[in-house]
């Protein structure tokens, strides 16, 4: 019924019988929030080409209401849902999807689109065998493709499932924008990085605070003569001491991802390990061993050059969680040519390529998926949601001729088609 | 030049008077000769004698036959009719066929000339020589000459026996010069699995042989016309397949040191993948590699999985060896991801 009355919208209001903006309650409640049978607004989004220039502000379904990650099914692919902003400032911490955040300033809103990758690692979030060793998901493809949003799309799903959810930072955080340096406490010849270890502990507060609250400690660990967490601590208070005693956040970080991999193993939670950029935990980092902070290090002894990245406790800690005894969880990380030095970049996007040896070594068996361009329904879709949201504003930028130069101007790549937008 | 032609006159005139002069005194023999001989022939003067009129011979008149075309059977025999190699005759051939240009209407009223006398139908090569008939006829005729083909020697065995193939064309034609310079040259195939090489040395032959070598049928095909007889090309081919199978049979003293990262083409036994999938398999059992005081009854297991690892994952195994050697094309990205999914256990995302 619904589909009947939608597909007749256009048609209606050029005859003048109902007024374009429709605000009447019932199931076509508003143009930004229509919902219907979405093999007719395929029909509707086709058809856009083929209009004509007089019903060019006929309004496009570009919307859904269906808001749990887990109901998105293919037929909502191209189509916009809006995540509810307290589980969006929940899931994304300090330093992840910035761009996203000041579109979510804007726009006052956390829309995102979905899209085929996203589905894809859902459905075998659904569907895993919890036995195996994890399922790697490597989502490679060119800047500004989206491979952030997939990985917003599946933590949103994981936290609405009450997954742990584990997300690295931008690896160059770790590797070269450090701001403090000590000896590991833990094991000679680490080197610690404690205030990044307190903002990844603040993170996993923040995205799991209800998994950390309702497990308890299931091994003992000694910090000090004095300082000890006993067997049966809540692992919340673990992590409130990582966050006070700052000089052990990094063996906290440590302790929290071994307790979170043996209640994996023990099949009481499921895990989402989430890399942006997880090629840059290979390789040699960007410190420099001749700089002071490593005067008194082991490393110092070798001379020059850089550090390697299994020096760094964190990055330790952090590559166990993709051993093969890590069952009941899944991991889905990106591979970004960024993190390549800029001497050596070249336009390869391809995953073995960019993880090189080590890290395709480390991560082999893994499941590459493309993330690719909008396509012509996915861009016009957007440029609706711009316009309904005023990012489009000039009277050009709504006709069917213009959305074609935008189209072309951005060759359909998101981010190309934001900045494109942005002069409209 | 002019005096030599006034005295050629004058020798002329000189000779019409003698002529003359003999012709008189001979006259006057024949008329003292008459009386004695009766028999001789009367010279009859019209006029004087009264002479017969000569009786006319019929003169033999040459029948003019049809062109044999039009005489020939239906069920004739073709190769009597044309038994070799013979420029076109119009008179023979039974069928109409026209070749030739007009260049406009006017010209043979716009019709392209048919096979009467036509030169241009003479021209050209025809195969009226060659037709199935002639060549099930010469076979019969040559069949007596050929000895049956070896027994035993069907399939695969040739190949072994036989290991080279040897290509060469000679050309036959009428000419002034019987010689083809395409005659020389020579094709030599052969397969590599032939040659008793190493497995270095066999990759050392390939990279000699560039893209002389055929992956698909593991053939090497070598070609030669640098030599201007057919013989010395052969032989030089020979020469060439002597010196790049001892060449690659060489080694030198650093080959020794050769460490995974130098290799062009990783192989699977000291692929990171393999030790990789012996991890995987060993943690879904239980095992932890990590372990020193292993059980024996796990180290057993740990054995078994090494060594059942090649055989049960065959797709993982081409499709991660394409991937790392062959290079990163859509094809291989995508085969490695569904054998991954298979080996995950993992369903595959369709969209319908």
């Amino acid at each position: 019924m619904t589909s009947k009355i939608l597909l007749n919208i256009p048609r209606l209001c050029l005859r003048g019988i109902l007024h374009p903006v429709i605000n009447t309650a019932g199931p076509v409640c508003s143009c930004r929030h229509l919902t219907s049978d979405v093999a007719s607004q395929q029909n509707v989004i086709q058809n856009i080409f083929t209009r004509k220039e007089k019903d060019e502000h006929s309004k496009i379904i570009f919307r859904t209401d269906v808001t749990n990650p887990g109901d998105h099914e293919i037929r909502h692919e191209g189509l916009l849902y809006t995540i509810d902003r307290g589980i969006f400032r929940r899931i994304s911490s300090d330093d992840c999807f910035n761009r996203f955040k000041i579109q979510v300033r804007t726009f006052q809103e956390a829309c995102i689109m979905i899209r085929k990758p996203a589905l894809e690692v859902i459905h075998a979030m659904k569907n895993f065998d919890p036995n195996l060793p994890m399922p790697k998901f490597i989502l490679y493809g060119h800047l500004g493709v989206g491979k952030n949003m997939t990985l917003l799309q599946t933590m949103h799903y994981a936290y609405m499932n009450k997954w742990c959810i584990i997300q690295t930072p931008w690896p160059q955080q770790w590797i070269e924008r450090y701001t403090e340096v000590s000896k590991s406490t833990h094991k000679p010849g680490r080197i610690d990085l404690p205030m990044e270890a307190r903002a990844f502990l603040c993170q996993l507060k923040s995205q799991n605070g209800i998994v950390l609250n309702d497990y308890k400690t299931q091994y003992r660990y000694d910090w000090t003569e004095r300082e000890a967490t006993e067997i049966g601590t809540p692992l919340i208070e673990l992590l409130k001491f990582g966050l006070q005693r700052v000089k052990f956040a990094d063996d906290v970080v440590g302790a929290l991802l071994k307790e979170i991999k043996l209640l994996a193993s023990q099949r009481k939670i499921k895990v989402l390990v989430v890399a942006d950029g997880i090629n840059g935990f290979f390789g040699p980092t960007r410190m420099k061993i001749s700089d002071k902070a490593f005067k008194d290090t082991e490393q110092a002894k070798a001379g020059t050059g850089f550090l390697p990245t299994s020096d760094l406790s964190l990055i330790d800690n952090f590559k166990r969680l993709l051993e093969p005894d890590m069952v009941n969880s899944i991991c889905v990380a990106t591979v970004d040519s960024n993190l390549i030095p800029k001497v050596n970049r070249t336009d390869t996007i391809t995953p073995q390529y960019l993880l090189g040896r080590e890290g395709f070594a480390a991560l082999d068996p893994f499941i590459p998926i493309h993330v690719t361009n909008y396509s012509d329904k996915e861009a016009t879709s957007m440029m609706e949601y711009y316009t309904d949201r005023r990012w489009i504003h000039k009277e050009s930028g709504k006709t069917h001729e213009g959305r074609k130069q935008l189209m072309f101007l951005s060759n359909n790549n998101p981010r190309e088609l934001f900045k494109v937008c942005t002069t409209m | 030049m002019t005096s030599l032609t006034v005295k050629k006159h004058a020798f002329c005139s000189r000779f019409f008077v003698a002529c003359s002069r003999l012709q008189y005194s001979s006259s006057a023999e024949k008329v003292q000769e008459q009386g004695q001989k009766e028999n001789f022939r009367q010279l009859k003067i019209v006029g004087v004698h009264e002479i017969k009129e000569r009786i006319q011979r019929t003169r033999f008149q040459r029948v003019r036959q049809p062109p044999r075309h039009l005489k020939m059977k239906v069920d004739q025999d073709w190769t009597n009719v044309w038994p070799t190699a013979h420029s076109f005759k119009w008179s023979v051939v039974p069928f109409p066929v026209r070749q030739g240009h007009v260049k406009n209407l006017a010209e043979n009223e716009g019709m392209i000339p048919e096979k009467y006398g036509n030169l241009e139908l003479m021209k050209i090569p025809n195969f009226l020589h060659l037709t199935p008939i002639h060549i099930k006829k010469q076979c019969q005729a040559l069949k007596e000459l050929c000895t049956p083909w070896p027994e035993g020697l069907e399939g695969n065995e040739i190949n072994r026996l036989f290991p080279l193939e040897s290509q060469t064309n000679d050309y036959c034609f009428a000419s002034n010069n019987i010689r083809d310079p395409r005659a020389r040259n020579v094709t030599v195939k052969f397969n590599v699995g032939n040659l008793k090489l190493t497995k270095a040395a066999k990759r050392k032959f390939l990279h000699l042989v560039g893209d002389r070598y055929d992956s698909v049928n593991n053939e090497v095909t070598l070609t030669s016309d640098r030599c201007p007889l057919k013989a010395q090309n052969f032989d030089y081919i020979m020469y060439l397949l002597t010196v790049l199978y001892h060449e690659s049979s060489v080694k030198e003293a650093w080959e020794d040191e050769i460490t995974l990262e130098d290799m062009s083409r990783i192989p699977w036994k000291l692929s990171s993948s393999r030790k990789n999938l012996v991890k995987m398999l060993a943690a879904t059992n239980n095992i932890n590699i990590k372990d020193e005081n292993l059980t024996e009854e796990d180290q057993e297991k740990l054995k078994q999985l090494d060594s059942e690892v090649d055989e049960k994952y065959k797709t993982y195994k081409s499709t991660v060896l394409n991937l790392v050697n062959q290079g990163e094309t859509k094809t291989n990205i995508e085969n490695y991801k569904n054998s991954v999914l298979e080996l995950m256990n993992l369903p595959k995302f369709e969209v319908h």
